[in-house]
């Protein structure tokens, strides 16, 4: 019997689809924690945003259905 | 992805998770107030406080530290800090320097008369219980060294669930969440989505309060190691009968470091300095660097300047893990986005649970589906 292992097949192209929002959502929300943290004033308001993101996204998936 | 690749990941992700659920909801249900610690503590004590002589000359620190000494014989000052929108010093003393924690009495002074500020600590004792239950369950360095274990194990967790995140969504569209289904699959998608976008989120929190828990390994190298040669040459030293005047410290300190602000003074002895001299606090004025501290050491016997130590990097990564962690940097909308958060982490927690133990049957179901290459079709 050959030993070909049973595997789950990901393309490239199918990884790309299922981490592409998870991916935006990671490198804004990083950003934003790290630039709160290194810039002051106002833009404060912008970048405690871009931290909250990923929560941003998952409300809309969630609401929108 | 192979099978046993899969089934490997699954077993990280299932046992790194409940083994620190337990911790990390008492972390989470802790670490809720304390991200609003500066709100509770203004909402419970309002400032109603002005100081005595407004317009008059601010005393020495010097004074004040006689003062405060005065009314404490016997004992040795430990810290002295400065509040930034008041005229107050804050003065730590105890029995001896290295007293411990439980043993410190604070006082705080008013600059313009020397008179004791009346304590805002309404509430201060739930909110240090809380405190201290979030840092080290009461256990001191062995409590901080197993909560930052744990915090290893989340973020394991946390890695494990985004590689098995793949093979979940193998055939759904992000955000998929199956209601009309069963109820399990219907909670393992919403486990899923809300765990994949708070990934940033998690690791930074998880591995920042890793770091935290490292605060005493951490200063007791940076003195080992990076003040070693100060310590050497004052070892045996007996304490200086005459204390050199604090405020020519403090001035020579700032002349060192032109472009940093005071922000506290450690007494010889004490946790934060030698045996031998004030180490005298400055940080930097920029958003970054005003969380970076840097030590100019000064020999408390003879008022000489022995120079500004940097921290080295791994003390410098403490600092910045902190404001990280505990999200108080950035304003109430941060505040309230790191709350949100912690609830969110729960739910994650919770639900990870359930889903452990809702699997029954399920799991010959999943082997099967393995056994036929279908992995964690749900």
């Amino acid at each position: 019997m050959s030993a070909s292992k049973p595997r789950v097949k990901l393309s490239a192209k199918r990884l790309g689809a299922i981490f592409a929002v998870p991916a935006i959502a990671f490198a804004v929300s990083l950003a934003g924690l790290i630039a709160a943290l290194l810039v002051e004033g106002r833009a404060d308001l912008f970048f405690a945003i871009a931290s909250g993101f990923g929560l941003i996204i998952a409300a809309a998936v969630i609401f929108r259905k | 992805m192979g099978k046993q690749t899969i089934k490997a990941w699954s077993w990280v992700h299932k046992w790194t998770s409940l083994l620190c659920t337990l911790f990390l909801l008492m972390l989470c249900l802790t670490g809720l107030p304390l991200i609003f610690h500066d709100e509770i503590d203004g909402a419970l004590n309002p400032d109603s406080w002005t100081p005595a002589n407004p317009a008059a000359e601010h005393l020495t620190l010097d004074e004040i530290l006689d003062t405060a000494l005065e009314s404490r014989p016997g004992e040795v000052p430990i810290f002295m800090s400065f509040d930034i929108e008041r005229p107050v010093v804050n003065v730590t003393s105890g029995p001896s320097a290295d007293a411990p924690g439980s043993a410190m009495h604070f006082a705080s002074f008013d600059l313009t008369s020397g008179n004791l500020v009346p304590p805002a600590d309404n509430g201060e004792s739930v909110m240090e219980f809380i405190l201290q239950l979030h840092t080290d369950m009461f256990l001191g360095l062995p409590g901080m060294l197993f909560l930052g274990f744990m915090g290893i194990l989340f973020a394991l967790s946390v890695v494990s669930g985004v590689v098995l995140y793949a093979p979940f969504m193998r055939k759904l569209e992000f955000g998929t969440v199956r209601r009309q289904q069963s109820k399990r699959l219907k909670w393992l998608d919403y486990h899923n989505l809300l765990g994949i976008t708070a990934v940033a989120w998690l690791l930074v929190v998880g591995l920042t309060g890793v770091i935290n828990t490292l605060e005493e390994p951490i200063i007791e190298t940076w003195k080992s190691q990076e003040l070693a040669d100060l310590v050497a040459s004052n070892e045996g030293v007996a304490a200086s009968a005459s204390r050199a005047s604090l405020d020519a410290a403090v001035s020579a300190a700032i002349e060192e470091a032109p472009d940093m602000e005071l922000q506290f003074v450690a007494f010889p002895g004490s946790g934060f300095s030698t045996k031998a001299h004030y180490a005298v606090f400055l940080h930097g004025r920029t958003p970054v660097s005003e969380h970076v501290i840097a030590p100019v050491l000064i020999h408390a016997g003879t008022g000489e300047v022995a120079g500004l130590r940097e921290m080295p990097w791994y003390a410098k990564a403490l600092s910045l893990s902190r404001p990280l962690h505990f999200g108080d940097y950035g304003g109430l909308l941060l505040k309230l986005v790191w709350a949100v958060l912690d609830l969110l982490t729960i739910f994650l927690l919770v639900t990870g649970v359930y889903l452990w133990l809702a699997r029954g049957n399920r799991r010959m179901r999943v082997e099967r589906q393995l056994d036929n290459g279908e992995v964690l079709e749900a």
